[in-house]
């Protein structure tokens, strides 16, 4: 079954998007592969978070510059997820620390395959928690960038006259409209993926509060805002950092020199 | 500069309000009914024990600590907790830590109990503030909107789940959550307009499509296995529960793509209204083309990140990797798929609601011409 549906999102991916959903297609297969490696570096006992941040790189690199081509605004949105990843790698870690994140919560540990399960590791079992969260987070934030680089790439080359504080504005503008769907689609897949979890606890009971200081629920609750808070952050974030790139091309020379705007600048 | 010092004032008073709030979630205490401990001491020695067939070596921990509400409050408290090294099965808690009690008694003025688990309300407290901080600094006004949209599906969320205890069936529940999230959201992220009922209209229309895609491929194949679904251990009603899941998880990407489309074809019809459907059309198509990558993306990495710790532990477990894929997170795997179906499916569906609606083609057209001649 899994099968026949991926099948169908293969030949939807044709249909509707032709070549580019060739390229999203290849795309995909590239990071659930990175994503399956790092898995299991991380199973053999290799340092998590770099594991993660290295295939981070990996699989943003890939989603921007082999889906979406080398060019001014791939590399300003390339660098602004790096910038966030650094900037949130630490909350998450001290976040994971405290309170307590790691390891199975009290649904999982009611259920009866887990008692199975070895705790022969030897793995920081916070530092995977905190991969956890990273990974969730590298696809909104890829997403957002993309689009407000793009966006600001756009306007930029409509009116070569903006200035830099121009520019940033109204990247910032474009990323108010961005972020209401963004947070509602994080919102509402994480509905989806945890409605289970919010039967279960209704069924036994759980009042608000006690909800609230679950450790399942903080697991859900982390990994979702830890992905809203990247959304919101990238945006003035790559709307800084196109405009700074778009304004200063001598400076960015070599990671400009495939870009189409920057070829001819008497056009 | 006026306006600057107001918002200067606006921001202030924001922070304050924000970390009161924080402040107030950390000393909560005499709101829990439960008894809170704060603990001050913790000794901890390991014992001879290990968890079965592994080196996993459990530790016990003497804890000391003070009552923070209720009948005990004020007196020392004595507890008892066991860990492992590892840490997958238990907790470790240190000074600082506050955790919950069950089963207290006191003797003698020293207070004991099992320890149920960690307060965590000021972290959730904690990070909601700087959700509202951050948002409401980048976006203003929008960020506002979104935070009130959020608030009410989350209101509607809490009450629905009131309603499924008290035993309405959840796909009917999951039908009226589909229909109240994807009008209100998209009336508040876009007004009253027209712009806002084609992408309603082709949200719902791209659902349905989507869902019969499912309902056809599980009765032409051998179906899901509802065994490997995470968290099952009363309910009866997997497979509703798991349609409910898949309708309300895709249901963020498709409105995404469809207010998208929609309001980028009343963007382009109101700049030229002679332009030829054809440009349309491909206007549309491109769009839809620069979305969807990332938006699968996301989807791809929301629904796996959350199962990277238990694949990681079943590994260990001399699980293949292969065997877990397959066997252990199909679940993620069809939500993520059907999503991600969902939301290619929404870019034609949109793309033809939005020319519905926009007066280009079709019956509803004509009537708009004929309306604007009276």
């Amino acid at each position: 079954m899994i099968i026949v549906l991926a099948a169908i999102l293969a030949v939807l991916l044709y249909t509707v998007g032709g070549e580019r959903g060739i390229l999203t297609f290849l795309t995909l297969c590239w990071n659930i592969a990175v994503l399956s490696i790092s898995i299991v570096l991380i199973s053999w006992g290799w340092e998590p978070i770099t594991i993660t941040f290295l295939s981070c790189l990996l699989i943003c690199s890939a989603t921007l510059f082999y889906q979406n081509g080398r060019s001014g605004k791939t590399f300003a949105a390339f660098f602004s997820v790096i910038l966030i990843l650094i900037v949130l790698v630490l909350p998450a870690y001290l976040l994971g620390l405290n309170s307590h994140i790691q390891g199975l919560n009290e649904l999982m540990l009611r259920e009866d395959e887990i008692m199975g399960l070895t705790p022969n590791i030897n793995i920081n079992i916070v530092k995977i928690a905190v991969s956890m969260m990273i990974t969730g987070l590298i696809g909104a934030a890829t997403d957002t960038a993309m689009a407000i680089s793009s966006a600001v790439y756009e306007v930029f080359r409509n009116n070569r006259k903006l200035s830099t504080v121009e520019l940033f504005r109204s990247g910032i503008r474009i990323g108010k409209d961005v972020l209401g769907t963004t947070v509602n689609t994080l919102y509402f897949a994480c509905i989806g993926e945890s409605m289970m979890m919010f039967l279960l606890f209704k069924s036994y009971h759980y009042s608000f509060w006690r909800l609230i200081n679950s450790k399942a629920f903080f697991q859900e609750f982390t990994d979702i805002i830890f992905s809203c808070l990247a959304c919101i952050l990238v945006i003035p974030l790559s709307a800084a950092i196109t405009s700074f790139i778009l304004k200063n091309p001598g400076k960015f020379k070599r990671l400009l020199d495939e870009d189409v705007l920057f070829l001819d600048p008497k056009e | 500069m006026r306006t600057q010092k107001r918002s200067l004032i606006f921001y202030a008073i924001l922070i304050v309000i924000l970390a009161a709030g924080v402040f107030l979630t950390a000393n909560n205490d005499r709101w829990y009914n439960a008894t809170i401990v704060r603990i001050d001491h913790a000794e901890n020695s390991p014992t001879d024990r290990y968890r079965n067939g592994s080196n996993d070596r459990y530790y016990e921990q003497l804890l000391t600590g003070t009552v923070q509400n209720g009948p005990f409050q004020g007196q020392a408290a004595s507890l008892k907790n066991e860990y492992s090294a590892s840490g997958v099965f238990d907790e470790t808690y240190q000074p600082g830590d506050e955790v919950f009690l069950n089963a207290v008694s006191s003797e003698s003025g020293t207070v004991t109990g099992s320890i149920s688990g960690l307060k965590r309300d000021k972290y959730v407290a904690a990070l909601c503030a700087a959700f509202i901080l951050f948002i409401l600094f980048v976006a203003k006004r929008r960020g506002l909107l979104t935070l009130l949209s959020l608030s009410v599906n989350i209101g509607i969320f809490w009450y629905s789940l009131i309603l499924y205890a008290s035993g309405i069936n959840i796909l009917l529940l999951a039908n009226l959550l589909l229909f109240s999230f994807t009008g209100l959201s998209l009336l508040l992220v876009s007004g009253w307009n027209r712009k806002t009922f084609a992408a309603i209209c082709s949200t719902l229309i791209s659902i349905a499509i989507t869902l019969l895609l499912f309902k056809l491929v599980m009765a032409f194949t051998d179906g899901v296995d509802y065994a490997f679904m995470e968290y099952i251990t009363s309910p009866t009603d997997l497979p509703e529960i798991f349609m409910a899941q898949i309708m309300i998880g895709g249901l963020g990407a498709v409105m995404d793509v469809a207010i998208t489309e929609a309001s980028a074809m009343s963007e382009l019809i109101s700049k030229d209204n002679e332009i030829p459907l054809r440009n349309l059309i491909q206007s549309g198509r491109d769009i839809g083309h620069d979305i969807m990558g990332t938006m699968i993306n996301v989807m791809l990495f929301t629904y796996i990140s959350g199962s990277i710790p238990l694949i990681i532990l079943k590994m260990n477990s001399e699980i293949r990797l292969h065997t877990i894929i397959l066997w252990h997170m199909p679940m993620e795997l069809y939500r993520f798929l059907i999503g991600s179906i969902g939301i290619l499916i929404s870019i034609p569906v949109s793309i033809l609601i939005s020319l519905l609606f926009f007066r280009r083609i079709g019956r509803i057209g004509r009537i708009g011409r004929i309306r604007r001649f009276l």
